[in-house]
């Protein structure tokens, strides 16, 4: 299925949990703040009880230097 | 704050855009009085640039000399048996009708402290007639609740002058012997009170020769810029009165000279360039000539401190004596043989 | 000399702020910072490239630093507050930059945006620092929405003008009650004594130190200016004006 992850279109298995996403991806979680579909998700645990769905929308972010 | 016994650097607080209220007291020490001739040039510049080379004229009227005080210093005493005066509306017209003639489009209503005499409803009706006439009005009134003030702002008043007569409490209390001016604190607050109910202009003022004169002038000046800086939408205006012998006046006060005066209206100018100073016919004509172009930017002209004493109809005796007598159009000439033009209008309320 | 600057019950050791962005490496960044002694720097959120590998900025911010989040890249309040909750979220304190551009040429900030976002962050409990375009109004506005400063620009970003508005900025410190932080345009330490001379409570400085050919040096050097021209600021010193024209005598009837 279809997810858009920092604007750009991804095909991932159906049933996907959030953390599971990351870990493939090789994001340290700790370095990075996760958006989903418009929701701030904190904590680690939260990304263990989402199961990806068709069309989700993820923004992984984290700091950069700037002024 | 410069240290006691320390000299002021009078000639570097000059070179400042905005002074401290420590470059303030300097420039009213006795180190500035050599540096006069400087603070009168940066003064003038300063008022040239902020109102350009224009002053303002108005006239005052009295409505009433009714008064319940009883202060030392004022002509209209309560213990004073002179003719007292409220004027009926067939009076008020006669009266702005003379005012409105000589070309004076702004005008400064005037009571005693009476609200029995001259209460609010009485000053509302007569400025309901009077801004028919006048473009711009203003009081000079006993002390308002906020509330009063916007009630007058609504009748079409914009502007509010209340002095403080004395900056220095105990010597307040001294000269206000009796009446409801005794009340330091409620006339002190009176002008915040007016900014607060939407008046467009208020103005200040301590009575020159009461007190310590430097200290009423920094405590003016503070006032002032505190109500600049509280409420910047509102103009905030000085006034210097110098006390003068008249009849019915018991306090006999400090002659404050003509150097001192200067020196005092200088440091004001260089403390608030954007402040609206007023000279009025207490003065006589050939000191106020001097003061246009030294930081002045209002006057009064062809004056009357009389009830009724524009017209030829029954008048009272005035608050104070008028120095300055001349004719709306001798100040007129005056003030562009100055180099200057006098403003008649200078603004209205929509 | 006591003269400490307290932001939001925060005491700040420094008054010269470090922006982290376009250095050419971390480890300049890191030797910038700690040469120059800053307490607060800012960093951005973007969004990471999942292909590459992640360097994480505050391993080379040193411990103490008060990190403090740039909505740079907001071009809206929402987006502005959007990156606020984000940062803290990553753990990043409660203090947040607002940086609110529309404008890509100039890059100059939307007062109007700025005040939006800083109403709605001020509210949440933010230590709201907001960049602004130097007028009294808007930060009047700021300061009634409960800003922990107000941050107006010197000059645009990135173009090392020094203090364009310092007119602005002297009434600004005259009008308001809180802590004027000169921010943008900054490009010489001289332009940052300049800053503290009228006034400025601090100053922010980052692609001048970021793109000198000695960031640490230059970052020290900044932090000696703020330094030298708060101290100047606190001795009375102001900056001078020219005398007026002398015309003909004006006092002489009074002797």
């Amino acid at each position: 299925m279809r997810v858009c992850l920092n604007g750009k279109e991804m095909d991932v298995a159906a049933g996907t949990s959030l953390s599971d996403f990351l870990k493939t991806m090789k994001i340290d979680g700790q370095r990075v703040v996760v958006e989903y579909n418009g929701r701030i998700l904190a904590a680690s645990r939260l990304w263990e009880a989402v199961c990806l769905t068709e069309n989700d929308r993820v923004e992984l972010l984290s700091f950069v230097g700037g002024g | 704050m410069p240290e006691e016994g320390r000299p002021c650097d009078i000639p570097g607080v000059l070179e400042k855009e905005t002074l401290s209220e420590a470059d303030f007291l300097s420039l009213l020490s006795e180190s500035a009085l050599p540096f006069l001739e400087s603070m009168a040039q940066k003064a003038r510049e300063l008022t040239i640039r902020h109102f350009g080379r224009v002053i303002s004229l108005y006239a005052p009227l009295y409505l009433s000399n009714y008064c319940d005080n009883e202060c030392l210093y004022c002509g209209f005493n309560r213990k004073n048996m002179i003719r007292r005066k409220t004027l009926s509306l067939e009076e008020l017209k006669r009266e702005a009708g003379q005012i409105r003639g000589m070309g004076i489009q702004h005008l400064l209503l005037l009571t005693g402290d009476s609200r029995s005499h001259s209460p609010l409803s009485y000053i509302q009706e007569c400025v309901g007639f009077l801004k028919t006439i006048f473009s711009s009005i203003s009081v000079e009134i006993y002390p308002l609740e906020t509330e009063e003030y916007r009630q007058l702002a609504a009748c079409g008043v914009d502007g509010l002058t209340l002095y403080q007569e004395t900056y220095d409490e105990k010597l307040y209390a001294a000269l206000h012997v009796s009446g409801p001016k005794r009340d330091y604190r409620f006339r002190l607050e009176g002008p915040e009170r007016g900014c607060r109910a939407g008046l467009r202009q208020v103005n200040i003022g301590a009575l020159l020769g009461l007190g310590d004169l430097r200290r009423e002038i920094f405590f003016l000046g503070r006032h002032a810029r505190w109500l600049q800086h509280c409420y910047p939408d509102v103009e905030t205006g000085i006034s210097l009165p110098r006390l003068k012998r008249h009849e019915g006046i018991v306090f006999e006060g400090r002659t404050v000279s003509d150097r001192e005066f200067v020196q005092m209206m200088l440091a004001l100018r260089l403390f608030l360039p954007q402040g609206p100073l007023a000279i009025s016919t207490r003065e006589p004509y050939d000191f106020r000539r001097r003061l246009i172009g030294l930081g002045v930017t209002r006057m009064s002209a062809g004056s009357s401190t009389q009830v009724g004493g524009y017209g030829s109809g029954e008048k009272t005796e005035g608050q104070f004596e008028i120095q300055d007598k001349s004719s709306v159009e001798d100040i007129k000439r005056m003030i562009a043989e100055k180099g200057y033009q006098a403003v008649l209008k200078d603004w209205q309320p929509l | 000399m006591n003269d400490p600057l307290i932001i939001a019950g925060t005491q700040i050791r420094s008054r010269f702020f470090l922006g982290t962005g376009k250095f050419s490496s971390y480890p300049l960044m890191r030797d910038s910072i700690e040469a120059s002694g800053a307490h607060v720097v800012t960093v951005a959120l973007r969004r990471i490239d999942p292909t590459q590998e992640q360097e994480n900025i505050l391993g080379f911010i040193p411990k103490g630093c008060l990190v403090m989040v740039n909505t740079s890249g907001a071009r809206n309040a929402e987006e502005a507050v959007r990156i606020a909750h984000l940062g803290r979220a990553m753990g990043c304190g409660p203090w947040v930059k607002i940086e609110v551009i529309a404008d890509q040429r100039y890059l100059l900030p939307d007062n109007a945006e700025t005040i939006k976002a800083a109403r709605q962050l001020a509210s949440e409990g933010f230590v709201v620092m907001p960049y602004m375009n130097p007028d009294l109004s808007d930060a009047k506005r700021l300061q009634d929405a409960g800003v922990a400063s107000v941050m107006p620009l010197g000059a645009p970003i990135g173009t090392n003008k020094g203090v364009l508005t310092r007119d602005m900025i002297r009434i600004l410190v005259e009008s308001l009650n809180v802590p004027v932080i000169v921010d943008a345009g900054i490009g010489r330490p001289s332009h940052a004594a300049e800053a503290m001379e009228l006034g400025a409570a601090a100053v922010l400085s980052n692609t001048a130190v970021a793109v000198s050919p000695d960031p640490a040096a230059t970052a020290r050097a900044f932090a000696l200016a703020v330094e030298a021209g708060r101290l100047a600021y606190r001795a009375g010193i102001s900056p001078s004006r020219d005398n007026p024209e002398a015309s003909s005598p004006l006092t002489g009837f009074l002797h």
